[in-house]
This record gives structure tokens, C-alpha cells and sequence, in this order.
């Protein structure tokens, strides 16, 4: 359980080292960014656990779930629509899930 | 412990998810810290600009007062008599000096009553069209000189509604708003009350909504003077007089 722990620091120092900075314009989409690996991670972490971990449904999810949230997010620019609160509304419900889950898990 | 493929994958998406948040903590800060920098610059190019422009006032005053010395004294080792009293009049005429006399003050303050609710809250505060037409009265009925809470009505004066208050040679004016008139109390007084006149449309408005209206004869009222320095950018005279 200790490898996602050191990837997430190491990814907090490479990232505060670098010290990036993006135009305030792409910020809503930087968001919903972390929120879809957030999501992954902690999807990754579940199925892990379960023992039902799909290296290619983990990575392609990832993906997919960050182009989709980008896209409402562009979309909802330009509608005029905050359509990125759907995802994450979204996000947020399956993180909170995956988290019942992935507590439960360890706890029995 | 071993390690399962599985970590491995969840670690290097974690990774990413550092990068970004990392990225996106530092983005936040300095769009917070950003703003308030960019506001203290304004602030401070302003307070230049409204310094240069104070100083650019000042250095207008001195020449102007020089002049007004220099004719004042060319005037006297002249004995030219006609000069002075000219600049003298014109002087009262334009409001560029203090001016006393009998008239009266015409008091104009907002209603103390609250509006109910869905009424216009317009309808219980004095306008600057209603101090217009109180002056344009007043001026009609033979006034000489007027001021609105200090400020001495000149040829160029404006009477303009600025938000809540009404401004009045470039400067703001609060309620309550006192006309001091010079002229004839008692035809200032019944031109005032004249039927279907401005007292009676103000008296509607005092009634029904409570906006106070009062006019009051004096023996000696005291105008101050213009306070801008009333030069001209564009206008210069055709030919210049002797």
C-alpha cells in the first residue's frame, strides 16, 4: 500500500520543484484534472484490493474519464453552463464510494 | 511485503495527480496574490496622477494670483480708476468674489419616511432637476447670485445627479440642500409660491411622500466665491479687448 503513497509525494515534489505555472483561464480544467486521477487512484486502489485489477481498463479509464471532464468543462464555457460541476458531482460520489469500499476492505 | 503490478500502476497515476495538484496550489496562490498586487499599483498611479494634477493646480494659482497683483498694481500707479472697478464688477458678475446681501434661503432635504415596499424609492429624494428648477425660478424672478451649499452658481456651473448625491461645480453635495439667493426676499419669495409654480409641484411631493421643502426671507445673506479656477481651454476670446 506504501507505492501510491510514494508516487503522490514524489509527484508533489517534482510538481512544486518545477514550480508550473498555467494560465488562470485553464484552471477550472486543471481541476477537474485532479479530480479524474483522484478518481482513478482511487478506483485503482479498489480494485486492487479486490483482486479484480484490469491494468488497461485502469489506464484507459484514466483517460477517458480526464478528456470527458475537460470536454464538459470546454463545453460548459462555452454554453455558459457550469457543466463541469456534473462531473464533479460525479467524481465526487464515486470517490466517496470507492473510499466505503476500499475501507471496509482493510477493516474486515 | 510484496509489491503487486496493480501498485505500480495506481503509483505512477499518482504521480501525475501530484504534478497536477502541485501545479494547480501554485497556480491558486499566485492568482491570489496577484490581484491584490495589481490593485496597489492602480491605487499608486493614481495617487501620481492626482498629485501632478494638484501641483499643475497650484503652479495656476501663483500665476494667476501674479497677474491679478501685477494688473491690480499697474492699475493703481496708472490712477486708472476705470480698470479696477471694471475687474471689480466683472469679478461679482462671474462669482469669483464673496457677495452679500438680502434674499433668501430655500431649504430642499430626502423624505425621513421610509418607502413602502414597491414603491419607487426615487419618489422620496430630491433630484438635481428639482434644485434646477428652484434655481431657474429663482434666476427668472431677478436673483443675482446663488449658491447650493457653498457653491457659487456661475455661467458654467452644472447641477448633475451623481449617484446619490448631485453634483454641483465638480463637487458633490449631500442633502439637505440650501439655495442661498441673493436678490428681493419678497419677489424671490412670491415667485417661489407662484401658482402651478415649483413650490406647488414640490409641495405635491412633500405631501404625499414627505420631502421637505422650506423657504425663508433673510435680511443678509453671505455667497462665497467660485472656487474653481475657471479657465478656459478652448474658448479664447475673438479679439482682444482694451
Amino acid at each position: 500500500m506504501w507505492l501510491p503513497f510514494l508516487g503522490l509525494i514524489l509527484g508533489l515534489i517534482i510538481g512544486l520543484a518545477s514550480s508550473v505555472h498555467i494560465s488562470p483561464i485553464y484552471v477550472n480544467y486543471m481541476a477537474m484534472a485532479v479530480l479524474a486521477a483522484l478518481d482513478s487512484v482511487f478506483g485503482g486502489i479498489r480494485a486492487g484490493l479486490e483482486g479484480k485489477f484490469d491494468n488497461k481498463i485502469f489506464v484507459s479509464g484514466f483517460f477517458t474519464n480526464t478528456l470527458l471532464a475537460a470536454l464538459l468543462t470546454y463545453l460548459g464555457d462555452k454554453l455558459g453552463v457550469n457543466l463541469y460541476l456534473a462531473a464533479t458531482v460525479g467524481f465526487g460520489m464515486r470517490l466517496f464510494q470507492n473510499l466505503a469500499i476500499i475501507r471496509r476492505m482493510i477493516l474486515q | 511485503m510484496k509489491v503487486e503490478k496493480w501498485q505500480v500502476s495506481v503509483a505512477l497515476v499518482c504521480i501525475i495527480l501530484g504534478i497536477l495538484i502541485a501545479v494547480q496550489f501554485q497556480t491558486q496562490k499566485s492568482i491570489s496574490e496577484a490581484v491584490p498586487t495589481r490593485r496597489v499599483e492602480e491605487l499608486a498611479s493614481m495617487l501620481q496622477e492626482a498629485k501632478a494634477y494638484q501641483n499643475a493646480l497650484d503652479q495656476e494659482e501663483d500665476r494667476l494670483q501674479k497677474q491679478l497683483t501685477q494688473i491690480s498694481l499697474g492699475g493703481q500707479q496708472g490712477n486708472n480708476k476705470v480698470v479696477k472697478e471694471e475687474i471689480r464688477q466683472i469679478k461679482v458678475l462671474a462669482g469669483l468674489t464673496e457677495v452679500q446681501g438680502p434674499g433668501v434661503t430655500v431649504i430642499l432635504d430626502d423624505s425621513q419616511k421610509a418607502p413602502k415596499p414597491g414603491e419607487d424609492p426615487n419618489l422620496y429624494i430630491i433630484h438635481n432637476e428639482d434644485i434646477l428648477k428652484v434655481v431657474n425660478e429663482l434666476w427668472a424672478a431677478g436673483a443675482e447670485a446663488m449658491a447650493v451649499n457653498g457653491q457659487r452658481l456661475t455661467a458654467t456651473s452644472e447641477i448633475t445627479c451623481a449617484g446619490p448625491t448631485i453634483s454641483i461645480n465638480q463637487t458633490r453635495l449631500a442633502p439637505p440642500y440650501v439655495i442661498t439667493v441673493i436678490g428681493d426676499p419678497n419677489t424671490l419669495n412670491a415667485a417661489f409660491h407662484l401658482r402651478g409654480g415649483i413650490f406647488e409641484a414640490l409641495s405635491y411631493f412633500a405631501k404625499q411622500y414627505g420631502i421637505q421643502v422650506k423657504i425663508e426671507k433673510k435680511e443678509k445673506v453671505v455667497l462665497p466665491e467660485y472656487k474653481g479656477n475657471g479657465i478656459f481651454k478652448y474658448a479664447k476670446p475673438e479679439k482682444v479687448g482694451e
